[in-house]
């Protein structure tokens, strides 16, 4: 309702002052000038924007179609930013007969799509990062093997349609990246992250990114 | 080479090797195997209809002044959004380097984003330029695959 009567008034005012509405956006969360760069690609010579620091407010003059889709975009993302869980594993593939039940469910799904000869799972992580953010988390593997996973997170996106984390993830060795990609990932669901390079003379790696935003 | 073999080599195989042309082991193993070569059948397929998909989209992509949502798509990274087939189905596309430039042709040589209206309840990949990448669903709803070649 609140948002219906906000997008109404933007509308009257465009009307009332020859097609441009003014508006002024305080912000609770965000920087002006975050917000400022959020509306990049909504500029253009007739939009006109002001900013000022104490209150953290932006003024926007523009065409009335244009301020709705401008208080869209500032209602999605003056928010506060949430935690984000992001639950790590990293898993062998190929020789392994014995079912790992740490890893049943990305096993089953691994088995329908591949024909490694088997998954165990070789180390696992849980990382907390407000977004944006950055984390960077060592792994330690049964026989001594050191991996790092470092995660990016650029930004979540939260909407009426549901909630996803956009993030660059890597993994690596001593010996060098083993994975690396961006992804974007709604809250709670699981992607498999694997590459057809294999690395000379060992076992292909396999890292599970489930991020959860609190 | 063995099937196993043949599978992992087919992530990384261009097209002509997946039709089974030339002298490499990948296209001998293909022409005396129909499992693979089903497989690497379904993966032309894939491709194909993933360059349909573009081309579509690239046809589709907004001229000037349209609202300010494509606009910044079209500034955004390059995004490979895979349409995927029904919920239930197991569906295999793979981005070869054709269809990598695919994306990039085009009069302004921008990035098409092609968008789902299910983004924001499907694991989506953006791809770094160059290599190719596999995202499939499997039977979980909860569990996508991304395979990098």
């Amino acid at each position: 309702m609140r948002r219906l009567l906000m997008m109404t008034a933007a509308l009257v005012l465009a009307a009332c002052e020859g097609g441009d509405g003014t508006r002024t956006f305080v912000l609770q969360h965000l920087e002006p000038d975050a917000a400022l760069a959020l509306l990049g690609p909504y500029m253009g010579e007739d939009v006109k924007v002001a900013t000022t620091k104490e209150p953290p407010t932006l003024r926007v003059t523009a065409p009335g179609d244009r301020l709705v889709e401008i208080e869209r975009v500032i209602e999605q993302y003056d928010r506060a930013a949430p935690d984000v869980q992001l639950r790590f594993q990293i898993i062998e593939a190929d020789g392994f007969t014995e079912p790992d039940p740490a890893i049943a469910d990305v096993q089953q799904a691994l088995g329908e799509l591949f024909r490694f000869s088997g998954y165990r799972l070789a180390a696992e992580v849980v990382a907390q990062v407000k977004a944006p953010g950055f984390v960077q988390q060592r792994a330690v593997a049964g026989e001594g093997q050191e991996y790092m996973i470092e995660a990016q997170v650029t930004r979540v996106i939260q909407s009426d349609a549901g909630h996803a984390v956009e993030l660059g993830v890597s993994l690596t060795s001593p010996q060098g990246t083993i994975l690396s990609t961006q992804l974007t990932v709604p809250s709670g669901q699981t992607v498999v992250v694997g590459s057809a390079r294999a690395r000379a003379g060992a076992n292909t790696l396999i890292l599970v990114v489930r991020p959860v935003m609190r | 080479m063995n099937c196993d073999e043949a599978r992992r080599a087919l992530l990384e195989a261009d097209p002509a090797e997946l039709r089974g042309t030339g002298t490499g082991a990948l296209a001998l193993h293909l022409r005396d195997c129909a499992s693979c070569r089903a497989d690497a059948e379904r993966i032309l397929e894939g491709t194909a209809a993933l360059n349909t998909a573009i081309g579509q989209a690239a046809a589709a992509r907004p001229a000037p002044g349209v609202p300010a949502l494509r606009r910044r798509a079209r500034a955004a990274r390059t995004r490979l959004l895979v349409p995927l087939a029904a919920a239930a189905a197991l569906a295999v596309l793979l981005l070869s380097g054709d269809v990598m430039d695919a994306l990039r042709s085009g009069d302004d040589a921008r990035p098409v984003m092609v968008q789902r209206p299910d983004a924001l309840r499907t694991p989506s990949v953006n791809a770094a330029g160059g290599r190719g990448v596999a995202v499939m669903r499997t039977a979980n709803p909860d569990i996508t695959v991304v395979w990098t070649f």
